[in-house]
C-alpha cells in the first residue's frame, strides 16, 4: 500500500522495477533448510543431480531462517511441531514465500487425528499448495513453477504491505 | 600424484553427459502402473460409466471423495445404470493417490492416469468437479445427459461392457 | 422354575425360556445365539417360508415309567433326533427341547439356502438403497457360499422400477419372496393392500388399492423388507448407509411421540450443513414398538423449507438479534404487565419455560395453549394411563374405549398399536358421529348425534348400557378421548364425563388403565404442565392484552375468526419457523429453530418426556425459542441466559413439580427391549434402529402420587341449533394436510386429499348434490368452495369439513352451516 502514494503514478518505471525485481526474486529463492517427514525426501532428491533445483537458483538451502525466502514444508506438521514451525516463519525477512508440500502439510492427509495440524494454512500463510503423497519430485518443481508465476504478477504497491 | 588422480576423476566425468532433467521442457517416462490425477471414463456411447455407488468414497482412506446420487430417467439419461453421479469431487489436495478408489469401483469408471502437475495457489482449486475429471465425449458418441428410448437401459447395474 | 418357564438345550447349554416363546427368539434373547432368519419377524406370526432359520431339533428321551431323562455312559442325556432340520421360527419352546444351531448340516442347509436365493438374485448393492444394512447381503457374508455356481449374466430379468404407490418402489428381481410386507399390512396394520401375484418364480408383489399402496404405514414395509426390493421415494438414492449418522429424535407431528432416527448427512445441496436424508423408526416398546407413521417418515422437509423465517423481522424489515431483543425488551417494558402468551404444541417443554418465565416476570399472568380445540389435559395429568403403560400389553379381558376421535388421521400409531389390542382380544369401542377407519377394528361401534359426544359418554348408562357394561368390567380399561364435533367446552365436558366414569369404575391411577387424549402436535401434555390452557386462550380472546406473545402457533392459518380480536392486540411478537399471516401482523417476528436443529424435549400423549437431540445444521440466523426468550430475559435483567437446554430442564425440574427430576442423564437412558433388534445383525427386526437416545420418563399421574381424583360435575355445552336447511359441520382431521410443517413436503402432496366436504347420501339426494360436485359451504363470515364427497362418510344432518386442506382457514370446532350447489 505504502509505496504506490509515496511514489505518485510512475507508470513505465514502477512496471520496469516490477518486472526486474520480480525476475531477481524468482532466480534466487532460497529454501529454508528443513524436512518434517516422508516429502522430506523427496525434496532431497528433488536438490540431488537428477533433478537438480540449482537450475532454479535454489541450490542454496539456509539452515537459518533469516537467510531463506521460501519455506517448504515437507511433511505433516504435528501440533507439537506447529510452534516451531510459526517461529521459523516469523524468522524468516520479507519478501518469504511458503510452499505447502504434499497433502499432510495441505490439509491433515490421512492423519485426520488430533495430532496433526489440518493442514499448515491454520499458522502460517500458504502460497503454494502442491498435491501428491508425497509428491514426487516434478511435481513439488511444478508448485516452484507455480510460486514463480505467483512471484512475478506481484506489484510494487503488495511490497510495502 | 593424488592431485593428478583426482582431477583425472573431475575430468572424467566433466565428459559424461549430464544427468539433470530439464523439467519442465523435459519430462521422464512414467511406468505405467504409476498413479497420477483421476479420470472418470465414458462408454464409447458418451454414457458416463459412474454409477454414482459412493463405493469409491468409501474406500477412500483419506475422504478425499465426495459422491452425491441422483436418479437416471430415459429423458435425461447419465449413466447406463439406474443412478448417476449428480456430484463427484475429488479433493487433490486429500487424496493420496492410492487407487483404492479405482479397485472399489464396479464399473472401472474412475482410472487414475499420469497427469500429476497439480499444484495451486488456492486450496479451493483442489476440489476437482466432475466436468474437471471426466474424460471428453469419444468421437460418434452423444454427451451427456441423453435422450434415450424407453426401456433400453433396465438394469441397476449395466451388465455390458461397451453399451452402444 | 416358575410354572410357564420351560428349559431347552440349545448347543448343548441349558436355558430357561419361558414356554410358548419363539425358538427363534428364546435363542436371540435368552442364548445370545442369532439364528439367521428373512421371513420371521419378532412382531409377526412366523410362516417357515424362506427356511433360512432351519436348525436340528430333538427331544430329551425320558424314562417312559419315571419320566426321568436317560443318559448314555457319560452322562450325556439322550436325544431323539428329528431326521430332518426344522425350521426354528415355526417352534415354539416346550420343556426339554434340544437344538443344534453349529452343526456341519446346519451350515450346509444355510449356505444352500443362501446360494438358492442368490441364483437369481441381481448383483445391485453398489447402487442398492439397503446395501451396507441389507439382511441378505449380510447373512451371505455370514453363511453363504464363497462363490456363485450360476452364471451372472443369464439371471432372471424383471421389472427394476414398479411404483406400488408414490412413496413406495418396488425391485422385482430383488424381492426374494419373504412376504414380510404383505404380512405387514395384513398382521399388523390392517390395510390389506399388498399381496402376492403369480406363482413360482414370477411371484411378484402387487398393490390392490387404488391409490396404490393406500396405507398410513407403507414406509414400514421397507424397514423390514430384508432385501432392497422394497425403497421410499424419498431416500431412493439419497445416500449410501455408512456415510449416515444416525441421530435419535422424535416424531414432532402427534401425540404420540414415536422415536425416530433422524439420518443426517453433510450435504452439498444443503451449504455442506448437515441434512436430514431419511427418518428411521427408532425401537421404544412403550411408545411406537418398531414402527412410525408415513407422515413421520416423509414430513421432515420442513425443517430446511427455503421458506423458513431465516432473520429477526423488525416491524417489517430485516434485522438482527440485538436489535429485535432490545426492541422487545422495549415493548414488554411498556406493557405494564399487560402482556400474555398463546404457544403452539410445536414447542419444546424448555421452550414453554422460558416463554412462562418471560411472561410471568414482566407481570403477564395469562398464558394460553393452542389450538382451542382440545381440552381437559389436566384430566389426562390427574387420571392418565399409569407409569409402565404399554398399549401392546391390552389384549383379552381389557377395554378400550375412543370416543370422538378420528385416530387413524389424528395418531395413527395409536390406531396401530389399538389395532393389536383388538387382534389379541380386547374390547375396543369406538364411539364417533360418523364412520373412521378404527371402526373396522372395533368390537363395537355406537353412534351419537353430532356434536353431542358429551352428552353420550355422560348418560352412557342409559344409553348403551351393554358397552358400558363391558367397559367397567374390564380388567384394563384406556378411554381415548378427542375432541371432534366439540367446542372447547363440549371437550371439556367429554373429558371430565370420560374421567368420572374412569373414577367411577376405578380404572385409573394404575398402568394400562386409564384416559388419553390425541392432543393435537407433539407436545400437548408439556402445554399443560408448564401451564399452558385453551381456556386462557379464549380468555385472551375476549380480552385482548397489549402484548401478545405467539409462538409457533399458526392462529390465523388455523381459525378464520381469529383476526377479529388479533386486531385489537396492540403488538403481536411473534415467534415461528415459517413467516406466517400472524408474524406479518407482528411488530416483530423472530425466526426459530425447529425440532431437528437442536436439543429439547416433548411430553407426549402418555406423558413421557421424551429427548431429541441436535441433527440438521441451522437454517439462517435462526435460534432456539428457548435460547432466544432467555436472551430477552437477560437483556431485561431477570437472570443470565441459559447455555443449553439441559440447563433451562434443571431450572424447570426445580421449579415444576410435573419436571421434579427430569434430567437430561434420566431421559437418555434405555434398557435392553424385547425384541432385541439391530445390534450387531439388521435380519432380525429390519432396519428399525436401537434405541440409544433414551426412553424417556412419565410423569406420574397425580392419581399414582396419591391424590385420590375427586368427580366433577360435567357442565353439558349447549346443544347447537340446528335451523331448517342448516347443517351441522364437523370439523375433521387429516394426516396429510397443508399445515405449514407439512406442505413443504411435496412428495406426499398426491396424497393430500384436494379440499372436500362428506355429504350424507340421504342430504345429498335432497339437495342433488352428486359426488364430486363443487359445493360452497356457507358458515357464519366464513365460506369454502370444496368437491362434495358422498362416501357414506358423513351422519344425516351433518357435513364432514377437514380442516388445512383448503389453503383458507375452515372453522375449528363444531359450527353451523349451509351447502349449496355451486
Amino acid at each position: 500500500m505504502g509505496v504506490t502514494p509515496k511514489l505518485g503514478n510512475m507508470g513505465v518505471v514502477t512496471s520496469t522495477v516490477e518486472e526486474a525485481v520480480n525476475w531477481a526474486r524468482t532466480g534466487a529463492t532460497w529454501p529454508l533448510l528443513f524436512g518434517l517427514a516422508c516429502c522430506a525426501i523427496e525434496y532431497m532428491s528433488t536438490q540431488a543431480g537428477n533433478y537438480d533445483l540449482a537450475r532454479f537458483g535454489m541450490e542454496l538451502n539456509r539452515a537459518s531462517p533469516r537467510q531463506a525466502d521460501l519455506m517448504i514444508v515437507a511433511g505433516r506438521v504435528t501440533r507439537k511441531m506447529a510452534p516451531v514451525v510459526r517461529q521459523l516463519y516469523d524468522q524468516m525477512a520479507d519478501p518469504k514465500w511458503v510452499i505447502s508440500m504434499g497433502d499432510c502439510a495441505s490439509c491433515g492427509g490421512v492423519y485426520n487425528n488430533y495430532a496433526i495440524v489440518q493442514g499448515v494454512d491454520e499458522i502460517i500463510p500458504v502460497d503454494v499448495y502442491v498435491a501428491g503423497c508425497p509428491p514426487r519430485p516434478e511435481q513439488l518443481m511444478h508448485g516452484i513453477l507455480t510460486l514463480h508465476e505467483k512471484i512475478r504478477g506481484e506489484r510494487i504497491s503488495d511490497w510495502a504491505s | 600424484m593424488n592431485i593428478i588422480k583426482g582431477f583425472a576423476t573431475t575430468f572424467k566425468h566433466l565428459r559424461e553427459e549430464s544427468i539433470t532433467l530439464q523439467y519442465p521442457e523435459q519430462v521422464r517416462p512414467f511406468q505405467e502402473r504409476f498413479k497420477g490425477r483421476h479420470h472418470l471414463r465414458r462408454y464409447d456411447n458418451g454414457l458416463e460409466k459412474c454409477i454414482g455407488c459412493s463405493l469409491c468414497s468409501a474406500a477412500c482412506p483419506a475422504d478425499a471423495i465426495w459422491v452425491e446420487a441422483a436418479e437416471n430417467n430415459d429423458e435425461q439419461r447419465f449413466s447406463p445404470g439406474e443412478r448417476y453421479a449428480k456430484t463427484y469431487e475429488i479433493n487433490m489436495l486429500r487424496c493420496i493417490f492410492c487407487g483404492y478408489c479405482e479397485d472399489a469401483c464396479p464399473t472401472q469408471a474412475i482410472e487414475l492416469g499420469h497427469e500429476h502437475q497439480m499444484s495451486f495457489t488456492d486450496r479451493r482449486d483442489s476440489i476437482f468437479t466432475k466436468e474437471m475429471l471426466i474424460d471428453a465425449v469419444p468421437e460418434g458418441g452423444q454427451p451427456t445427459p441423453q435422450k434415450v428410448e424407453a426401456g433400453a437401459f433396465d438394469r441397476a447395474i449395466p451388465d455390458m461392457p461397451d453399451p452402444k | 422354575m416358575s410354572d410357564n418357564m420351560v428349559k431347552i438345550i440349545i448347543d448343548d447349554v441349558e436355558y430357561e425360556v419361558p414356554a410358548g416363546m419363539n425358538v427363534v427368539d428364546a435363542a436371540k434373547w435368552h442364548a445370545s445365539n442369532d439364528i439367521p432368519v428373512f421371513c420371521y419377524h419378532p412382531k409377526m406370526e412366523p410362516v417357515g417360508m424362506c427356511r433360512m432359520c432351519l436348525v436340528e431339533m430333538g427331544t430329551l428321551q425320558r424314562n417312559p415309567e419315571t419320566g426321568a431323562v436317560m443318559t448314555d455312559e457319560d452322562g450325556n442325556p439322550l436325544v431323539r433326533w428329528f431326521p430332518k432340520l426344522q425350521t426354528a421360527c415355526t417352534q415354539v419352546a416346550t420343556d426339554g427341547m434340544v437344538f443344534r444351531t453349529n452343526t456341519q448340516a446346519v451350515v450346509d442347509a444355510r449356505e444352500n439356502v443362501l446360494e438358492f436365493l442368490l441364483t437369481s438374485h441381481p448383483l445391485d448393492c453398489p447402487i442398492c438403497d439397503k446395501g451396507g444394512e441389507c439382511p441378505l447381503q449380510n447373512l451371505t457374508m455370514a453363511h453363504g457360499p464363497g462363490e456363485s455356481r450360476m452364471n451372472f449374466s443369464d439371471k432372471m430379468k424383471l421389472d427394476k422400477h414398479v411404483p406400488l404407490g408414490d412413496l413406495i418402489f418396488l425391485d422385482e428381481e430383488r424381492c426374494i419372496q419373504c412376504g414380510r410386507c404383505v404380512r405387514f399390512q395384513d398382521e399388523l396394520v390392517g390395510d390389506d393392500v399388498l399381496a402376492f401375484h403369480e406363482r413360482g418364480r414370477t411371484l411378484q408383489i402387487i398393490t390392490n388399492s387404488d391409490p396404490g399402496f393406500d396405507t398410513y404405514f407403507s414406509g414400514n414395509t421397507t424397514d423390514i423388507c430384508p432385501v432392497g426390493a422394497l425403497t421410499t421415494a424419498d431416500f431412493r438414492f439419497g445416500a449410501r448407509p455408512w456415510e449416515l449418522t444416525e441421530v435419535p429424535s422424535i416424531d414432532p407431528h402427534d401425540a404420540a411421540g414415536s422415536n425416530i432416527s433422524l439420518s443426517v448427512r453433510l450435504d452439498r445441496d444443503f451449504g455442506g450443513r448437515a441434512m436430514i436424508k431419511r427418518v428411521m423408526p427408532r425401537q421404544n416398546e412403550y411408545v411406537n414398538e418398531l414402527w412410525i407413521s408415513d407422515k413421520a417418515r416423509f414430513g421432515h422437509h420442513f425443517t430446511r423449507s427455503e421458506d423458513r423465517l431465516q432473520k429477526p423481522v423488525v416491524d417489517g424489515k430485516d434485522s438482527d438479534w440485538a436489535t429485535a431483543i432490545s426492541t422487545i425488551a422495549g415493548l414488554l417494558e411498556g406493557a405494564d404487565g399487560d402482556i400474555a402468551a398463546i404457544a403452539g404444541s410445536g414447542m419444546s417443554n424448555e421452550d414453554l419455560f422460558a416463554l412462562r418465565s418471560l411472561v410471568t416476570a414482566n407481570g403477564g399472568k395469562r398464558l394460553g395453549a393452542w389450538p382451542t380445540t382440545h381440552t381437559g389435559a389436566d384430566l389426562v395429568a390427574a387420571v392418565g394411563v399409569g407409569v409402565g403403560t404399554n398399549l401392546s400389553d391390552l389384549g383379552a379381558g381389557d377395554a378400550v374405549l375412543i370416543v370422538a376421535s378420528d385416530l387413524e388421521e389424528e395418531v395413527p400409531i395409536w390406531r396401530l398399536r389399538l389395532k393389536g389390542a383388538h387382534d389379541r382380544g380386547a374390547y375396543v369401542v369406538v364411539a364417533n358421529a360418523r364412520k373412521t377407519r378404527m371402526d373396522d377394528f372395533a368390537s363395537a361401534t355406537p353412534r351419537y348425534q353430532a356434536g353431542k359426544a358429551a352428552h353420550w359418554l355422560d348418560g352412557i348408562d342409559k344409553a348403551d348400557p351393554e358397552v358400558a357394561k363391558a367397559l367397567k368390567a374390564a380388567q384394563n380399561l384406556v378411554i381415548v378421548a378427542g375432541a371432534e364435533g366439540l367446542t372447547l367446552d363440549g371437550s371439556r365436558a367429554l373429558m371430565q364425563s370420560a374421567a368420572n366414569f374412569l373414577i367411577d369404575s376405578g380404572h385409573y391411577g394404575k398402568a394400562n388403565n386409564g384416559l388419553m387424549s390425541p392432543l393435537p402436535g407433539p407436545n400437548g401434555m408439556g402445554l399443560h404442565y408448564v401451564g399452558f390452557t385453551p381456556e386462557v386462550t379464549a380468555d385472551i380472546a375476549q380480552n385482548p392484552p397489549k402484548v401478545l406473545i405467539v409462538a409457533q402457533a399458526e392462529i390465523l392459518s388455523d381459525d378464520p375468526y381469529a383476526r377479529a380480536w388479533l386486531d385489537k392486540v396492540e403488538t403481536i411478537i411473534s415467534l415461528n419457523l415459517f413467516p406466517d399471516a400472524v408474524a406479518d401482523m407482528a411488530a416483530i417476528a423472530l425466526p426459530i429453530q425447529s425440532f431437528a436443529e437442536r436439543d429439547g424435549t416433548f411430553t407426549n400423549g402418555e406423558r413421557r418426556v421424551q429427548r431429541f437431540y441436535t441433527a440438521q445444521g441451522p437454517m439462517g440466523d435462526a435460534l432456539p425459542a428457548w435460547q432466544a426468550l432467555s436472551r430477552i430475559s437477560e437483556h431485561m435483567g431477570q437472570g443470565k441466559a441459559k447455555a443449553s437446554a439441559a440447563a433451562v430442564m434443571v431450572m424447570m425440574s426445580n421449579e415444576l413439580p410435573a419436571f421434579e427430576g427430569m434430567r437430561y442423564r434420566e431421559l437418555s437412558r434405555t434398557e435392553r427391549q424385547f425384541p432385541d433388534i439391530s445390534g450387531d445383525d439388521m435380519y432380525y427386526g429390519g432396519t428399525a434402529y436401537q434405541n440409544k437416545g433414551g426412553l424417556g420418563k412419565v410423569i406420574p399421574t397425580t392419581a399414582e402420587q396419591g391424590e385420590t381424583p375427586a368427580r366433577a360435575d360435567v357442565s353439558l355445552p349447549p346443544v347447537l341449533e340446528v335451523g331448517k336447511g342448516q347443517f351441522v359441520v364437523l370439523p375433521a382431521t387429516r394426516l396429510y394436510n397443508l399445515e405449514s410443517t407439512f406442505r413443504p413436503s411435496t412428495l406426499v402432496h398426491p396424497r393430500i386429499m384436494s379440499p372436500f366436504v362428506e355429504v350424507n347420501a340421504a342430504d345429498a339426494a335432497r339437495l342433488d348434490i352428486n359426488n364430486g360436485d363443487v359445493v360452497e359451504v356457507k358458515l357464519p363470515d366464513v365460506s369454502v368452495r370444496v368437491r362434495a364427497s358422498v362416501n357414506g362418510g358423513a351422519p344425516e344432518g351433518a357435513l364432514v369439513l377437514p380442516r388445512h386442506l383448503t389453503d383458507d382457514p375452515t372453522p375449528m370446532t363444531v359450527a353451523v352451516g349451509e351447502i349449496a350447489k355451486v
